[in-house]
């Protein structure tokens, strides 16, 4: 092929990505654009919005209240990303070793927290949370009754309670991501490093992970976004409290915004967060790209 | 401000003002007048509207009214718009209903949209009207109030909060922007099985009369105070008694509305918020409380469990439905014996006319028929308590004859002493998880109101 065809044909290549280019563009540049032009103004959302720079981010990362949803969406990280993709791998690794009778079964079982609407989710755990709640009444019954507590009410147990929940809800989904990756490995792979004297941990770490390394990449990127960027499951379970125990930048956006009336912090808060979301996404390309 | 012209003459007396019955006999120029209203509607300043005309046309009208009223509440709403209708059947009142805090994302925008409700529910203060009046997205009321008379009728103590300055940045006086229907208080549910059992006296003078009644019951095995604060706001209200029972009215009002050099961390409001700090120490506080939900807990006192609930007026009709002739009502004592009565609690939200309406005139005539005594009966039975005739409204139950008893006794003693998350926009955010940090010991009472206190610097520091 001549360089010159290439070239013509590279340039008609654009014409194809215009149109979902320009709807992106359209809903989400624009709406983006938006936001950081609110994010330097003081506005309450109806009235002529009043320039003030930056006044809005410096406050609001010095605000404790910012501080803390900042630290809780770190510790989420690893609640809704890091524990769900290793659980998810070691039962897909289980699942996939020995032929399972009933596979499917288990498979929809462990998949359907993903498929439950987030609020029914949501209330099923603030019940199973509940002082009177079942996970309570399973401690007292094993004799553990002293740490029966009001677990979404306490101030050091809030927060990992309702990331718990996070964790519950994305095991399912890293679990089948990394089922289908294994499914793909090569079994003859599995065969040499038996003959090669390895047992299963060492397989593991030889054949299955460098196996799913893309799906580790798609399920990591996936869940830390949604970790980073979690609002239903803290609004559904503790909106926040006790206290600020388990408020996240989300929730305080959408409490500025919203319940405050003060959209131009929100604005600053949601800019700063897409900007965390995006370093983290960049971060984790670099990673994980695929040697072609 | 700028009073308008009034093309209607002004009666001595609101009472006297011919209303929707006799509309169809002054149709023509009701007519007229309506759509002069209309045309001069599009004025940018906040206060100048068309001139207002207690006439109403009589070619067919629709206008639409925006609530966040659920069940028995909106049924009365619906109720008061079917006799509105049945006496001006060329009027269509549209009831729309948006779940609360949906209606808070949005009422703004709705608002400032050209298809915006013609009357709308709107929160006293800072959040709701204060943003509406800034935008010249409500009209003032006072042509309308001139015209019905329904400063007369309705006292200042229930009008005050409606009032706001033209820019929208005080409130508490100046010019009515809405009127308020019902009211609201916060007081004390008791059962009245358990109380009977306990052998507790009710008559409570002062509020360690009722902290040993909360010991009897608690010695007598029961959860004497049972709310589920996980949502953060039914521990805010049970603290809400106790800073009207130690503070003085006026001292509590004016931190509410703004009043220069207030100051909520003062003397008597600490020693509340211990009060409640040292019920929950002494377990006089259900120990769940912390993990359990607002619906929950309601659930678990409509279903007998705990002696007391300290919550709003809201509640009766939920709490009555559940619980028939067992759950009781009375006002919380003073500090002090024989002090007048207080109460947290205001007119509940009151109705504002957009100034995109095409019929304001029919709008403030429908909220002048809610506000007459004869309907006082339909507001009781959806549980608003009524702001005009509550006298001779019946009870359909013992509980309900308390609290309306209760309501008079307030309203008479103006005792009622406004909600403390009302001072600023996002008071709510501060005083809610505030007080769970007290409730677990987190937080003393004194940085607690610290914390109120600097809220409330910031925000008028911005008006």
């Amino acid at each position: 092929m001549n360089s010159r065809t290439r070239t013509r044909s590279q340039k008609s290549a654009y014409l194809y990505i215009l149109p979902a280019l320009s709807a992106s563009l359209l809903f989400v540049g624009f709406p983006l654009a938006q936001t950081m032009w609110y994010s330097l103004h003081r506005w309450d959302g109806l009235s002529t919005p009043i320039w003030v720079g930056f006044d809005n981010y410096i406050e609001q990362v010095m605000s404790p209240r910012v501080q803390a949803a900042l630290l809780h969406s770190i510790v989420f990280i690893f609640f809704f990303a890091l524990l769900p993709v290793c659980i998810g791998l070691i039962s897909a690794s289980l699942l996939s070793t020995k032929r399972l009778r009933g596979l499917g079964f288990f498979r929809t079982v462990l998949f359907l927290p993903q498929v439950i609407a987030l609020t029914v989710t949501g209330m099923a755990w603030r019940w199973m949370y509940n002082l009177n709640g079942p996970i309570n009444e399973i401690l007292a019954s094993i004799g553990l009754g002293d740490l029966a507590r009001p677990w979404l009410g306490d101030f050091d147990w809030a927060l990992p309670a309702v990331g718990f929940v996070g964790t519950w809800i994305v095991f399912g989904f890293c679990m089948i991501l990394f089922l289908s990756g294994i499914a793909r490995i090569d079994p003859g792979l599995y065969d040499a490093a038996k003959i090669d004297g390895s047992g299963p941990i060492q397989e593991f770490f030889a054949v299955t992970l460098p196996g799913v390394k893309p799906e580790l990449g798609v399920a990591l990127t996936i869940t830390i976004i949604g970790g980073l960027r979690s609002f239903d499951i803290v609004y559904m379970t503790t909106r926040g409290g006790p206290g600020t125990a388990t408020t996240v930048p989300a929730l305080e956006i959408y409490q500025q915004a919203f319940v405050d009336g003060t959209v131009g912090s929100a604005a600053s808060i949601a800019v700063m967060l897409v900007a965390m979301i995006m370093v983290a996404a960049l971060v984790l390309r670099r990673i994980f790209r695929t040697e072609q | 401000m700028s009073r308008n012209p009034v093309f209607t003459s002004v009666p001595q007396s609101g009472r006297t003002i011919p209303r929707g019955r006799t509309a169809a006999a002054i149709a023509l120029a009701g007519g007229l007048i309506a759509s002069l209203g209309a045309c001069a509607s599009g004025d940018t300043t906040s206060t100048e509207q068309g001139p207002a005309s207690t006439e109403i046309p009589s070619d067919p009208v629709e206008i639409t009214m925006w609530t966040v009223q659920t069940g028995a509440a909106q049924d009365s709403l619906q109720g008061l718009i079917d006799a509105y209708e049945a006496e001006n059947p060329n009027v269509t009142i549209n009831l729309d209903y948006t779940e609360s805090a949906a209606f808070s994302s949005t009422f703004k925008l709705v608002m400032s949209s050209d298809t915006a409700p013609d009357i709308i529910e709107c929160g006293q203060g800072y959040t709701q009207m204060g943003p509406l009046v800034q935008s010249n997205l409500i009209i003032s009321l006072e042509p309308y109030d001139e015209l019905y008379g329904w400063s007369d009728r309705i006292a200042e103590g229930f009008l005050g909060p409606s009032r706001m300055s033209d820019d929208g940045a005080s409130f508490g006086s100046g010019t009515l922007f809405g009127l308020p229907i019902a009211g609201n208080m916060i007081g004390i549910y008791y059962n009245v099985e358990k109380v009977d059992a306990l052998g507790i006296d009710l008559d409570f003078q002062t509020v360690d009369d009722f902290t040993d009644a909360l010991e009897t019951a608690k010695a007598g095995g029961e959860v004497p105070i049972m709310f589920g604060n996980l949502d953060g706001d039914p521990g805010a209200k049970a603290w809400e008694p106790l800073m009207s029972a130690y503070q003085e009215k006026q001292v509590k009002r004016d931190w509410i509305t703004g009043v220069e050099g207030s100051n909520i961390q003062n003397p008597e409001a600490i020693e509340a918020t211990q009060q409640l700090l040292d019920w929950s120490d002494a377990g006089y506080i259900y120990e769940g409380a912390a993990g359990t939900s607002r619906a929950d807990g309601n659930a678990l006192y409509t279903g007998g469990e705990g002696v007391f609930a300290l919550t709003g007026s809201w509640y009766l009709g939920t709490y009555t439905e559940a619980m028939g002739e067992n759950v009781g009502y009375t006002l919380f004592p003073r500090v002090n014996a024989g002090d007048p009565a207080q109460a947290s609690g205001a007119t509940s939200q009151p109705w504002c006319i957009s100034s995109k309406s095409d019929y304001p005139d029919v709008a403030a005539n429908f909220l002048d028929f809610t506000a007459q005594a004869e309907n006082a009966q339909i507001l009781w039975d959806g549980g608003f308590l009524p702001l005009v005739g509550a006298e001779d409204v019946v009870s359909p139950n013992t509980g309900s004859e308390q609290a309306l008893e209760a309501w008079n006794t307030l309203v008479e003693q103006d005792g009622l002493t406004l909600h403390s998350d009302w001072a600023t926009p996002s008071m709510q955010r501060t005083e809610n998880p505030g007080l769970q940090e007290v409730l677990a010991g987190r937080l003393s009472p004194e940085d607690f109101l610290g914390t109120m206190q600097q809220n409330w610097e910031d925000f008028q520091a911005t008006k």
